[in-house]
């Protein structure tokens, strides 16, 4: 097992990759520099000559043109007081169920998750008006601390979900399918998040406040009367892209012509608004995609070298079975995701793993949804989790506390991600009685 | 020179910021159409025929435009990840030994890049590629975007490491400072 000739070109690819991480390269520039010296080093080709190439038919894309366009949308969003609304058309609902106002973070962490894309982003909006509430109130702070770091991984995997987009570009998998794919876990996660809640404060009824005044029916829908709009907004967005009306890219263009609209009909749409929203999507589009086309070169890379495909053929003859690669590949990935955010782990993966996964026989689509939830799990592990920096830096807590905290919710992951592997169709359940597959 | 150069990156992120609400643009025109056929067809029982002609291939060199044009923007706006953990913790003689060989590399890298787009750029003029839609565009129009595009990220990669060697601040690391004072996160 241990052949030098196999092991060095993988060993050298990695060590390059992470010293040139650590030291602070920009990771897209990370995976160009690895992919020239691993073609530099292990094959004869000339890198240059296909640099080019790759890269221009890497982001020359119809299908990628959805990225910007859901970034943009909810960069409208967000600057049209999107998050300001958010706790008080939620609350009213909320104040009779066990647990009360805790369920505020979670849903809205849900309906943000669904606009932004991003976890961080989506804990650091939420938490910025909920915790000072919820702490005004009472509320047990380790269980606000802990739904927001549960509840802000959701944005990676409610659709319209942009780390999605990322890994349907680099695999070739329809983002439509992956985006159906997300719904039903998604939506199970979300009701498994607030099941916990529920049954935390039944058990702890003494740490829960008291119930506030009822609120009769017409003020609660008046609260939510700013709410309602943008929910309204997603279920076009993504119904459209589920009943095949639409492709990704239509409904993501169509998402930012609507929500410029309720930005317009709210009031908030002026030109300085525009702009900050404008530039703010062109920054974060452009930084993913260029992670996008160095991990592009990287994959074409490793096919010259052939390190995926010998890598694959390896696990092939140790007779791994698909449970016993997926429990090897959830820790790999958690590691990974220590240090890393959770665009450049799917695109690591998908340039050197894929092979792998498809020799064992694995459904790319349900790879796709497990890849997010393994990457939400590591956003939540410490010592080193993209949400518990945020919530870190907004509550004072020892990052080690945070994540103790979130701890119940990690392993809320930990159970959705065994019994999708238990049960497949909890991911391809929805497309297939779609497609037909 | 700062002005000229500022100047330069300004245009480069205002024709990304363009091509994204092209791409917008072109796509809802496009949807509209459609619904305007079918309404039609539905009513009259004929085909109207409105068409946004190559209007996929269109979107797809404004992503490239958007995605290349906004690249040195968002480099001196700190907008691209990268890992602190290990540069954020050193003293400050390894972390300036850090941020050069990162902005070392980078010069160097888009150099090679550019410098290899050029000859890409110059082969697809030369052979007359043209896009295979109903409209022929020839190829090297969106490609020179991609060119300029790594050309300003070339000159923000140099900018910044000639400001790094002569110890001035570097312009991530004001945008960084910048978004802490208007009490962003992270």
């Amino acid at each position: 097992m241990m052949d030098v000739s196999f092991w060095m070109p993988i060993v050298v690819v990695l060590v390059c990759l992470f010293s040139l991480l650590l030291v602070g390269v920009w990771v897209a520039l990370g995976l160009f520099l690895t992919a020239l010296a691993s073609m530099f080093l292990f094959t004869s080709i000339n890198a240059g000559a296909v640099l080019s190439s790759t890269i221009w038919s890497g982001i020359n894309s119809w299908e990628l043109a959805a990225l910007p366009m859901f970034i943009w949308m909810g960069e409208i969003l967000f600057s049209s007081g999107l998050s300001e609304n958010m706790f008080k058309g939620l609350s009213p609902w909320m104040r009779n169920l066990p647990g009360r106002l805790l369920h505020v973070n979670i849903v809205g962490c849900g309906i943000f998750a669904a606009v932004s894309g991003s976890s961080a982003a989506t804990t650091a909006t939420i938490g910025k008006m909920s915790i000072p509430e919820l702490e005004k109130r009472g509320y047990d702070e380790k269980m606000i601390i802990g739904t927001l770091a549960g509840s802000g991984t959701l944005g990676l995997l409610i659709p319209p979900s942009i780390i999605l987009i990322v890994y349907g570009a680099a695999t070739d998998q329809s983002i439509a399918r992956l985006f159906i794919a997300g719904i039903v876990p998604g939506l199970v996660l979300l009701l498994m998040f607030m099941g916990y809640v529920v049954i935390w404060s039944l058990l702890n009824p003494d740490k829960s406040p008291d119930a506030e005044a009822k609120m009769p029916l017409i003020e609660k829908i008046k609260g939510t009367r700013h709410l309602m709009p943008v929910v309204l907004l997603i279920t076009v967005v993504i119904g459209s892209i589920y009943t095949g009306i639409a492709s990704p890219t239509e409904a993501a263009s169509l998402g930012v012509l609507m929500a410029l609209v309720l930005s317009w009909v709210g009031g908030t749409l002026n030109k300085d608004s525009f702009n900050t929203a404008l530039m703010s999507a062109v920054k974060t589009s452009t930084m993913i995609a260029f992670i996008l086309i160095g991990a592009a070169f990287l994959t074409v890379a490793m096919g010259f070298t052939g390190i995926p495909r010998e890598l694959a053929a390896h696990i092939g003859e140790m007779n791994l079975s698909k449970y016993e690669l997926l429990i090897a590949l959830t820790f790999f990935f958690i590691i990974l995701g220590c240090f890393l955010d959770g665009i450049s782990v799917v695109v690591l993966t998908t340039s050197v793993i894929l092979p792998m996964v498809e020799q064992v026989g694995i459904d790319l689509i349900w790879f796709g949804i497990y890849l997010v939830l393994v990457v939400e799990m590591s956003q939540i592990t410490p010592p080193v989790g993209f949400n518990l920096f945020v919530l870190q830096a907004m509550t004072g807590k020892n990052i080690f506390k945070v994540a103790l905290y979130a701890l119940p919710f990690f392993l809320i992951l930990v159970v959705l991600v065994i019994l999708v592997t238990l049960f497949p169709s909890i991911i391809l359940g929805l497309g297939a009685g779609l497609y037909g597959g | 020179m700062r002005k000229i150069l500022d100047g330069l990156y300004r245009i480069s992120a205002v024709l990304s910021a363009l091509s994204m609400v092209s791409i917008a643009t072109v796509v809802v025109v496009q949807v509209a159409f459609r619904i305007v056929n079918s309404v039609y067809f539905s009513l009259t029982d004929d085909n109207l025929g409105l068409l946004f002609p190559s209007s996929a291939e269109f979107v797809g060199y404004l992503m490239v435009a958007t995605s290349f044009l906004g690249l040195a923007y968002t480099l001196r706006k700190n907008g691209h990840i990268r890992v602190s953990i290990l540069l954020n913790n050193v003293p400050p003689k390894l972390h300036s030994i850090f941020e050069f060989i990162c902005l070392s590399l980078g010069s160097v890298f888009m150099g090679f890049i550019f410098y290899h787009t050029v000859l890409f750029v110059y082969d697809s003029y030369v052979y007359d590629e043209v896009s295979y839609g109903i409209i022929a565009v020839p190829l090297f129009i969106p490609q020179l975007f991609m060119l300029f595009g790594i050309g300003v990220l070339l000159v923000a990669f140099l900018d910044d490491f000639i400001c790094q060697l002569r110890g001035v601040e570097l312009s991530y690391k004001s945008a960084a400072e910048a978004e802490i004072g208007s009490g962003g996160s992270e």
